[in-house]
């Protein structure tokens, strides 16, 4: 039988050295495409270290200053007396759980400020990144500390002036620091300036700048927005009580008129934290969906070469087929050989794909997860998955042909002899 | 010579009735994919109203300033109207720039002692009108007057005066936006989300409201972008040079604020511009045109090897028929040219058919294909189908279609063509 088998293949070889060449092809690119799925679903299915469901921000806006509402302010006491009555009656809404102010700090925030910190002789990377908020923050996003510490509980250690840090603050750049645990109390400062330090009350759980981050953004200062600041605090966000949230945006819009102008201000627009995800997250999903499409572009291609290639071989083997099923050859033995024919280039192409696959991720054209662009258990994973993917598209494209040559009728196709 | 080319080709499809399914569903399927793909990046580049001169366009989207001394500390994003003027706006070598706001933010709209509906604006100088090609309905646009006086006037999208006035009949009516009372003075046809800077559904003077009041960072950054309209696209490089020459200036002149400006290769031509991912990083435009050939040759190899096979396939049962052609007389470049627009003739009509799927395609799911990675606008892209189907479209496709018909039957035919002749009679291979 296998005799049959190499035999068969090396007196079509030529076709089949062109079949050889697709599968490696088509090999190399789908392993690569699994790959990516493989990094993709790994960092995905982190923890986020935030919470955004029945998260809403509001967007505040100032009424023009050639507007009959404009109101000029004299001193920065009463911008924030305006800020915390408006904060003050969001918190006084029933379906409002917490309502905080911040800068750069919500999730899925297109801005960002940060910077170098440092501790004694230790230094984060200039990309660390700091959250300014208030207190209520912690409760709306609720964030939490490493020891399990509430929301409300490090939102007390926060508005006492003490910074929270993630607990991999120092680990992107001092990889033997796992945990920043045992540096509660200790003191540390911004950009070089050591005059200017604040106190670390507490470790959190690390936060991720968003799902699919990877790096030093996901380490991050979080520091107390003092009520003086709030003039410059621009981001207003809530979180509605589980059971209160439906139409929370169109009910809190409709009252926004009556309600919610205070001093210059009015609430221009409220969009859900869901809706900013989808916003944000768009663009991976399109990453996604067109690294699918092309795996399905190039599985289909694989059926459709195969299919073309074993219809007209078995077409020029129909007095062949005949001969052996005469010769006591049963019909699934006929749909075996072809089958095996598939698959055993196939095999022989596989060994080969892979030192070019492990080549690519050498050289770092792949992708990258947490520090490593190629591991065995990571490679063989993908490669067997890719391995598996297309011996189905091979088995689907050669039944076909497979199956009209198992009912090959000997006395038809032997009329001629 | 011609209609017997098309009936020899017809019947050979008849007589290979599998492998011919097979071959123009393969090419098709190829051809629609990697015009989908074009069109995903063209309608980021191609031209259309209201930015009809995306090929003279040069934008300065960000500026980048960083701590003087030692670099430690950097800002990146949008511009002061100053910085803006004096950087960009006081440029002699293109024939126009206009400074906006970038994107768009939501503000409230609507008629005196009414509800107010959230719209979103953006404030602009009078430039804008000129550099980008609006669809005036009925009106005008501000003017140069206009905007140094301050005057509170909107030009107002088509869907939004509908919205408001409940009409699109509105050009001088007043209407509040921001609390202020403000005049129609025209109103423009809609305009979709991918014009991505232009875009918006009310346009104001940004004199007429605080937008070039509101900066940070000693007076340097603020609220605005700049888009350049260059006479040719010969001119890019000297526009990029007198703006560094600009940067440079103005660098002198702020040492106060501890701060200086780096260009990081900007103004960015709009292919450039499309690829930007953040304020603080160059595009990386020629690592983005690399990644989308290797697309495509993946798209074109894998069917063109497939069809290749088939194509072999096929001529091997003709080999008694061309080697009978060749025994009496006919050349091999002859041969070799009729099995190869034979093969044209296939990939042509499965190209076509590919071609106008990828458009019906693209028309049907065109929220999900060309909706951007991250945009403050809520509003989806509406696409029209003069955007996908453009002249450079059509040609790419009939490109692509040749370029697949020479990889998958080139060599099948050159050997078909070079086969001897006694060995093609006697069906020996």
């Amino acid at each position: 039988m296998n005799q049959k088998l190499f035999k068969q293949i090396r007196n079509e070889w030529r076709s089949n050295l062109w079949l050889c060449l697709e599968l490696l092809i088509v090999s190399v690119v789908l392993w690569y495409i699994v790959d990516y799925f493989y990094v993709s679903k790994t960092l995905y299915s982190r923890p986020l270290g935030f919470d955004v469901e029945h998260c809403y921000l509001i967007h505040l806006n100032e009424v023009n200053d050639k507007s009959p509402d404009f109101k000029a302010y004299e001193s920065n006491e009463q911008i924030v007396a305006d800020k915390k009555e408006l904060l003050m009656r969001l918190q006084r809404r029933p379906e409002v759980e917490a309502a905080s102010l911040s800068v750069n700090a919500y999730p899925y925030n297109g801005s960002n400020s940060g910077g170098e910190f440092t501790l004694d002789t230790l230094k984060t990377s200039g990309y660390t990144i700091r959250r300014i908020i208030s207190p209520d923050f912690l409760r709306v996003f609720r964030y939490t500390g490493v020891n399990d510490e509430t929301p409300e509980q490090l939102a007390e250690i926060l508005s006492r002036g003490k910074a929270l840090v993630s607990d991999n603050l120092m680990n992107y750049d001092h990889p033997e620091i796992t945990s920043m645990q045992p540096y509660t109390g200790r003191r540390m400062y911004m950009y070089q300036d050591s005059t200017n330090t604040f106190e670390i009350g507490a470790a959190i759980k690390p936060v991720l700048y968003f799902d699919y981050m990877q790096g030093q953004m996901n380490r991050s200062v979080v520091q107390l927005l003092t009520e003086n600041e709030y003039g410059w605090a621009d981001e207003l966000c809530v979180r509605v009580r589980e059971n209160m949230d439906n139409d929370f945006a169109e009910k809190l819009m409709a009252d926004s008129e009556k309600q919610l102008r205070v001093g210059n201000m009015y609430v221009a627009d409220v969009s859900s934290f869901a809706d900013i995800r989808d916003n944000v997250m768009r663009s991976e999903h399109q990453k996604d969906r067109n690294y699918i499409t092309c795996m399905a572009f190039l599985l289909v291609n694989i059926f459709l070469g195969l299919l073309g290639t074993f219809w007209f071989r078995t077409q020029q083997r129909t007095a062949d087929i005949a001969i052996r099923k005469v010769s006591g050859a049963s019909g699934s033995n006929i749909f075996a050989l072809l089958l095996g024919e598939g698959l055993i280039l196939l095999s022989v192409v596989t060994p080969i794909a892979l030192i070019i696959d492990i080549n690519i991720a050498h050289n770092e054209l792949n992708f990258y997860l947490a520090g490593d662009y190629l591991t065995w258990p990571r490679m063989l994973f993908c490669g067997l998955v890719s391995y598996a993917a297309m011996a189905v598209m091979i088995c689907l494209g050669i039944a076909i042909p497979a199956w009209r040559a198992m009912h090959i009728a000997p006395a038809e196709a032997l009329r001629d002899e | 010579m011609k209609s017997n080319l098309i009936q020899q080709t017809l019947e050979q499809l008849r007589s290979q009735r599998m492998l011919t399914i097979l071959s123009i569903v393969g090419t098709a399927l190829s051809i629609f994919l990697i015009m989908v793909v074009v069109m995903m990046q063209q309608v980021k580049v191609v031209p259309f109203a209201p930015e009809s001169n995306r090929d003279r366009f040069m934008h300065v989207r960000y500026a980048s300033i960083v701590e003087r001394e030692q670099e430690l500390y950097a800002s990146n994003g949008c511009m002061s109207y100053k910085t803006a003027m004096e950087q960009i706006g006081s440029l002699s070598t293109p024939e126009l720039v206009t400074i906006y706001t970038d994107g768009t933010w939501k503000f409230s709209a609507g008629l005196p002692g009414q509800p107010v509906t959230p719209a979103e604006l953006r404030n602009t100088d009078d430039n804008f009108w000129k550099v980008f090609d609006f669809t005036f309905i009925s009106g005008k646009p501000y003017d140069k007057a206009d905007f140094d006086a301050g005057l509170p006037v909107a030009v107002m999208c088509e869907s939004t005066a509908r919205r408001i006035f409940g009409t699109s009949d509105a050009t001088g009516r007043e209407f509040m936006l921001n609390y202020a009372p403000f005049r129609v003075c025209g109103i423009v046809k809609d305009v979709s989300s991918l014009a991505e800077s232009s875009y918006a559904q009310i346009w104001i003077p940004a004199s007429a409201s605080s937008s070039m009041q509101d900066t940070w960072c000693g007076d340097l950054m603020g609220n605005f972008s700049a888009t350049i309209l260059a006479r040719s696209t010969d001119d890019f490089d000297d526009i990029r040079e007198e703006f560094e020459r600009r940067v440079e200036d103005m660098n002198k002149k702020i040492t106060d604020t501890g701060w200086k400006f780096i260009t990081i290769g900007r103004p960015y031509t709009q292919e450039k511009d499309a690829v930007s991912k953040s304020s603080n990083l160059e595009p990386d435009l020629e690592g983005d045109r690399r990644s989308r050939m290797v697309v495509y040759l993946i798209l074109l190899i894998v069917p063109a090897i497939n069809l290749s096979g088939m194509t072999e396939s096929r001529l091997r049962k003709r080999a008694a028929e061309i080697g009978v052609r060749r025994a009496f007389g006919c050349t091999r470049p002859k041969i070799f040219g009729q099995l190869l627009s034979e093969n044209l003739l296939i990939t042509a009509a499965a190209g076509i058919i590919g071609w106008v799927l990828s458009v019906v395609f693209a028309m049907l799911f065109s929220t999900e294909l060309f909706t951007r990675g991250f945009s403050y606008t809520s509003v989806t892209p509406s696409i029209d189908i003069s955007m996908l189907v453009q002249p450079s479209t059509f040609f790419t496709a009939i490109g692509f279609c040749f370029l697949l018909n020479l990889l998958s039957s080139g060599l099948p035919a050159w050997n078909a063509s070079r086969g001897n002749i006694v060995n093609a009679l006697n069906k020996k291979q």
